[in-house]
């Protein structure tokens, strides 16, 4: 029947091959087959002056084609101006912008013919490009079909496509909707670089079919002559698609693909973002006869001539390298400051891989290293990061390794946030959440709907991570002959700077539950908590207690009764408490409190003994001005709840907060924090200014002041006042 | 009906449109027709940002877009970065309900925390983008005022140029926005943005619009800041509708748990 069919169309066909165009004419031609969209549109402009309705289709086959460019301009402007130039001249150019280098290309075609390639870059040439004439091969042909025959057209409602929903408000019609139900088959030759077009739905009156085939029966395009032969089965037919299914196809394979209405079957459709099917010229004006109909049947628009090239933006793989940098130097003014200079690195790469939906696996390890002016040694430090494997079902998840796990809502200072390793080897100048390091446990989490239990248990117990005795920001501050949260006074400075500190690291972490809910309008969690606090309690040594009760100005008879001076003790402790989140006049309010049953404290006598805590922190975060500035208030408080008389403070109160703002379209950022004490005069207040526009790198200048009372954290921290500039990257 | 999955859709479908004839009831029947545009039931997309401006270095952010229509005015989102590496897993979840305000939360892998967040933030900028939050968001037409003002032909495509203006000012960051109504696929091929004034502050234009498993789809558009010059195409690489993706893709355990999506990710499924 094909052949039949082929044999009666060629009687009709008249194939006609002039310069670059190509296009076939049957007895009432209704197509015309062209090369170049310019052609195309030139065809549709003719057709219309004669009284005949056009609509333009596209198909692409594979073929080897060269695109011809000029440029590069740094000017769009400079770029349209010479673009209209060669128009004059003739030649199909178009603006393009190319993406690696940021600048605009002119594109002077597509070309499969070896000849018209030639004479246009000559002609190029002899226009005096011919330093700037780019060729770049690709392998996709874009043939132009003007369809000379207005579509069917038919009435639709807004439930075109039936599985979307109905509007419950009424029903509107759309007027005058193109819908075609037929089906379009496209079988695609590689090595001849033949098409076959043939329709399966039946044929309704007046309509048609259009067959190409690699057989000498139907259409063959011939890369030599450059024709291609149209062979129709009926008269009228038409080269329509399937309105309701895929309609860009790319023949791109040397395999047969083939295009249906079955869904099934469109998984085999490959999507290819570079061929441009229908270029129109950027024009504004009323509407006007020349408007070209956009039928159902097309299968693609491309509307702008300066669309972008394409991105090499792949989608993520199982495999997930990182590499984290940050290398910073600093001055620190303050003339008692124990160095002049500090300066710190680190590196963190982590690899994480998941090989199914349900396995993980990630591995992780950091580099720190820092050196400061006054000690003649640098200070490098390898840690391991997360490492884990992890199970999880449509349920649960189950995470064996170090981990980071950080609960509760509120920065800085989370009361229920007691099962993370704190990181101080920087003190406060990272942000809070890089203030971590991994703790290992077995953590199990399972989840309904939108809550989500959360339990973890942590058979070894990991103490914060604390800077050398000697570092600035030392805890223990031996140098100075400081500790932190206390006072300093001449007897407790020799026992620092002389004395011998034991520190705790036996033992299990504990164990700890939590239960959280997304509910409407407000988001909770439940915790309860046996666990040890990372960050060190310091204690007399009961010898050396003993001594200094009996002798309180000789702290070295204190320190000779013991080896061990000082105690870094972890108590265990019960932790019960919980968080709330709501929305409220656009403010985000977070709510975070907890007891504790158990937090060291000294006594008059230097004993220590462990007492009841609540500790709370109520925040506000919102959007100044509904802008891209972020500002997060917070209200903290602390209180040991005993009568005892205590060398430590009871009663602790704070304003913190964050600020960040993004500037010249998120280029520069400024990050602020600052904390300032409430009932003791303890100050903190840092602020960053980074250059983010040239990603992934980050260059930043930072200032972090500290003041305060002896005994607070501005006080303890004073002459770290620090000026630092860095560079950071993510990759 | 809505399209909060496909950021390119949200912005070129987010104002409400009209197609000819001039009554406002016309107006508003057109309105209601683009809301209710055929998008599926669900989608998931894969494409990416580039955030371009004269003199500097192009900046890209790709990510996947999952959308779910769980009634007419329920709709569910989830917005995953995948690029650059320090906002990638960060992800992004909307429900927005007609019966009560919508909720968001952020997924921060750097604080491996879900926060919730006020979802009635509109002004700020979406990733450095030139997209206001606004632009993300499901808005329904019958909050604006709109009317016709007249047809023209843009890139010799006919469309229907719609005037919309929000009936409560402090509703919107914008006070006006001028859409250009492409009928056949009920999107606008061009909107302009004011905010006071005569002249518009951002400009949105579609590139590339193609039909996927039947239902029309922007692949490729650009948004320009008229004043800065600074642009942000967004360009849609993956598509897949009608996926029947599961109410638990929408939950803030997806949210922090990026490995839940991975089967409904669009590229495995559109390529062999």
């Amino acid at each position: 029947m094909l052949l039949t069919t082929t044999c009666r169309i060629l009687l009709g066909c008249t194939v006609f091959g002039a310069g670059g165009m190509l296009w076939a004419e049957a007895t009432l031609p209704p197509y015309r087959v062209f090369l170049t969209e310019s052609e195309a549109l030139s065809e549709v402009e003719k057709s219309r002056n004669l009284g005949v309705r056009t609509n333009i289709t596209t198909q692409r086959m594979k073929r080897v084609q060269t695109q011809l460019f000029i440029g590069p301009y740094y000017n769009k402007r400079s770029a349209r101006r010479h673009a209209e130039k060669l128009q004059h001249q003739g030649m199909p150019a178009i603006v393009t912008l190319d993406f690696s280098s940021s600048q605009f290309l002119i594109r002077v075609g597509v070309y499969s013919d070896q000849q018209r390639l030639s004479a246009y870059t000559s002609q190029l040439h002899r226009l005096g490009y011919s330093n700037q004439v780019q060729q770049q091969k690709s392998y996709f042909q874009t043939l132009y079909v003007v369809t000379l025959h207005s579509p069917k057209q038919k009435t639709a409602t807004t439930e075109i496509v039936d599985n979307n929903e109905p509007s419950p408000i009424n029903e509107v019609v759309l007027a005058s909707e193109e819908m075609v139900d037929d089906t379009l088959e496209v079988i695609s030759s590689p090595t001849s670089d033949e098409i076959i077009v043939t329709h399966s739905a039946p044929k309704e009156e007046g309509e048609r079919e259009l067959i190409v085939s690699s057989k000498e029966e139907a259409v063959t395009l011939d890369e030599d002559d450059e024709q291609i032969i149209i062979v129709e089965q009926s008269a009228d037919s038409a080269l329509t698609a399937d309105s309701s299914h895929e309609e860009e196809i790319i023949i791109e394979s040397d395999e047969e693909l083939t295009v249906s209405s079955e869904e099934e079957l469109s998984e085999s459709i490959i999507v290819d973002e570079e061929s441009e099917e229908i270029i129109v010229a950027a024009e504004l004006g009323p509407a006007a006869d020349e408007a070209i109909v956009v039928a159902d049947s097309d299968m693609e628009i491309v509307i702008d001539q300066e669309t972008l090239a394409d991105l090499d933006v792949g989608t993520p793989s199982a495999f997930d390298p990182s590499l984290k940098l940050d290398v910073s130097g600093g001055r620190l003014p303050r003339s008692k400051s124990l160095s002049d200079y500090y300066f710190y690195s680190l590196a963190l790469a982590t690899l994480q891989y998941q090989w199914s939906n349900q396995w993980e696996v990630k591995t992780g390890l950091r580099l720190d290293a820092s050196k400061q002016e006054d000690i003649s040694r640098s200070d490098f430090s390898l840690d391991y990061a997360e490492n884990y494997i992890r199970y999880r079902t449509d349920h649960y998840r189950l995470t064996l390794g170090s981990q980071i796990v950080l609960w509760g809502i509120a920065d800085e200072v989370a009361p229920t946030d007691q099962v993370s390793v704190q990181d101080l080897t920087q003190g406060i100048v990272p942000r809070w959440q890089d203030r971590h390091r991994a703790y290992p446990m077995i953590r199990w989490e399972y989840f309904r709907g939108d809550s989500k239990w959360d339990v973890l248990w942590m058979p070894w117990f990991r103490p914060a991570e604390i800077p050398d005795d000697e570092h600035i920001w030392a805890v223990a501050n031996k140098a100075r002959g400081t500790l932190f949260g206390f006072a300093p006074n001449p007897v407790q400075q020799v026992l620092v700077q002389e004395g011998h500190i034991h520190r705790e690291k036996s033992g299990s972490g504990g164990a700890g539950m939590r239960f959280s809910q997304k509910a409407e309008g407000f988001d909770y969690s439940l915790t309860a908590q046996r666990i040890r606090r990372s960050f060190p309690y310091y204690q007399l040594s009961e010898p050396v207690r003993q001594s200094l009760l009996i002798n309180p100005f000789d702290p070295y008879s204190a320190i000779a009764q013991s080896d061990d001076t000082w105690l870094e003790i972890h108590p265990y402790t019960w932790i019960v408490g919980g968080d709330l989140a709501f929305i409220y006049k656009d403010i985000t309010w977070r709510f975070e409190g907890a007891y504790s049953s158990d937090r060291p404290a000294t006594e008059v006598d230097l004993s220590v003994n462990n007492y009841p805590s609540y500790d709370w922190v109520f925040s506000g975060e919102f959007y100044p001005g509904d802008g891209d500035d972020r500002l997060n208030l917070q209200l903290v408080g602390s209180y040991l709840d005993t009568d005892d008389k205590l060398i430590d403070r009871k009663r602790l109160y704070y304003l913190n907060g964050q600020y960040e703002g993004l500037y010249a379209n998120n280029r520069w950022r400024w990050r602020m924090r600052f904390n300032h004490g409430l009932n003791l005069h303890d100050d903190f207040i840092s602020s960053e200014i980074a250059f983010l526009g040239w990603e992934p790198h980050e260059f930043y200048w930072a200032a972090h002041l500290f003041d305060g009372s002896p005994r607070s954290y501005g006080g303890y921290y004073k002459n770290n006042t620090i000026i630092n500039f860095g560079w950071r990257g993510e990759f | 009906m809505k399209f909060i999955s496909c950021l390119v859709f949200i912005v070129c479908t987010g104002t409400t449109s009209v197609v000819y004839g001039a009554s406002s009831n016309d107006a508003l029947q057109l309105a209601k027709q683009l809301y209710d545009r055929p998008d599926g039931k669900d989608r998931a997309s894969f494409g990416y940002m580039v955030l371009t401006e004269a003199g500097h270095k192009p900046r890209v952010r790709a990510l996947y877009s999952y959308g779910k229509d769980k009634s007419y005015y329920d709709i569910w989102s989830l917005i995953r970065f995948t690029s650059p590496k320090d906002i990638e897993g960060t992800g992004l979840l909307t429900r927005d309900e007609k019966s009560a305000d919508s909720q968001q939360w952020v997924f921060l892998p750097a604080l491996k925390r879900v926060r919730k967040i006020a979802s009635s933030r509109k002004g700020g900028r979406f990733v450095g983008s030139d997209l206001f939050y606004e632009d993300l968001q499901n808005r329904i037409y019958t909050k604006d005022q709109h009317k016709i003002l007249g047809e023209e032909v843009i890139n010799k495509l006919p469309t229907t140029i719609l005037e919309s203006i929000p009936k409560n000012a402090r509703d919107s960051v914008y006070s006006k926005r001028l859409s250009w109504i492409h009928r056949p696929s009920l999107t606008a091929l061009r909107i302009d943005y004011y905010q006071g004034g005569s002249q518009p502050i951002k400009r949105l234009t579609v590139n590339k619009l193609a039909k996927k498993q039947g239902y029309w789809t922007v692949m490729e558009s650009v948004v320009k800041d008229l004043k800065t010059g600074h642009s942000t195409v967004m360009r849609i690489k993956h598509i897949a509708y009608d996926q029947n993706l599961p109410d638990s893709l929408f939950t803030t355990q997806t949210l922090e748990d990026p490995a839940k999506e991975v089967a409904f990710r669009p590229s495995s499924i559109t390529k062999k």
